[in-house]
């Protein structure tokens, strides 16, 4: 620190402290300050310690509150607007996906129905196959049998 | 009585800056001592203005 600045903490002390002033106090002050202005609240702040002073730390105290609660209540309000912010974005999300979602089982739902019907189709197509196909081997062992008579009376014939 | 001198050093000291007229000067000199024109001044609102960055900072680390 400057020359001018020691001077003036010096001479503040000596104001604010009157013949009450220690060699020992303004010294270790000085020491922890890191400027002039620091000086000044720091000394306050002593002063406030042993008594005198205190009511502007108090004032000082009350001020600082003040701003706190302002920027704490406006941090506060801004976090609320962007929480309901982000809130309605994720409703509106939310109420898209659910339309989809009841769409797509709807979908679901009327393949699943019409998977039915061609599987019910399906097995009445195997069952006339499968009715086809017994008929045409009654009918191909009627073919036999008569096949068989008829070399049968030709033979006997001759 | 304040004198006019001491008057105008605690404007310096604590203010930073000259008196802005006789007028102040003499109201101020009203004043029962050294002291309680020196707490007038630190607890204005253009010592708290301007000392507001480190007040925070002090009096958050008090807390």
């Amino acid at each position: 620190m400057t020359t001018d600045a020691d001077k003036r903490m010096q001479r503040l002390f000596e104001l604010l402290l009157a013949r009450n002033g220690r060699k020992d106090q303004l010294k270790a002050l000085t020491e922890r300050a890191e400027s002039y202005s620091d000086f000044r609240v720091l000394l306050v702040s002593e002063c406030a310690s042993d008594g005198s002073f205190a009511e502007v730390l108090e004032c000082w105290q009350r001020k600082v509150a003040a701003i706190l609660t302002g920027i704490d209540g406006r941090e506060m309000l801004h976090d609320l607007e962007v929480l309901a912010i982000k809130q309605a974005e994720i409703e509106k999300q939310l109420r898209v996906s659910e339309a989809s979602l009841i769409s797509n089982l709807r979908a679901v739902d009327a393949s699943a129905t019409e998977l039915a019907s061609l599987s019910s189709k399906v097995r009445e197509v195997r069952t006339a196959i499968s009715e086809y196909r017994k008929r045409i081997a009654e009918l191909a062992a009627s073919t036999e049998i008569a096949q068989e008579r008829t070399s049968g009376l030709t033979r006997t014939s001759h | 009585m304040v004198s006019r001198e001491q008057v105008i050093e605690l404007y310096q000291l604590i203010l930073d800056r000259p008196p802005e007229s006789d007028a102040v000067i003499n109201e101020k000199r009203l004043a029962e001592s050294v002291t309680k024109v020196a707490m007038e001044m630190l607890t204005s609102d253009e010592f708290f203005n301007n000392n507001k960055d480190l007040l925070r900072k002090h009096l958050r680390l008090r807390s």
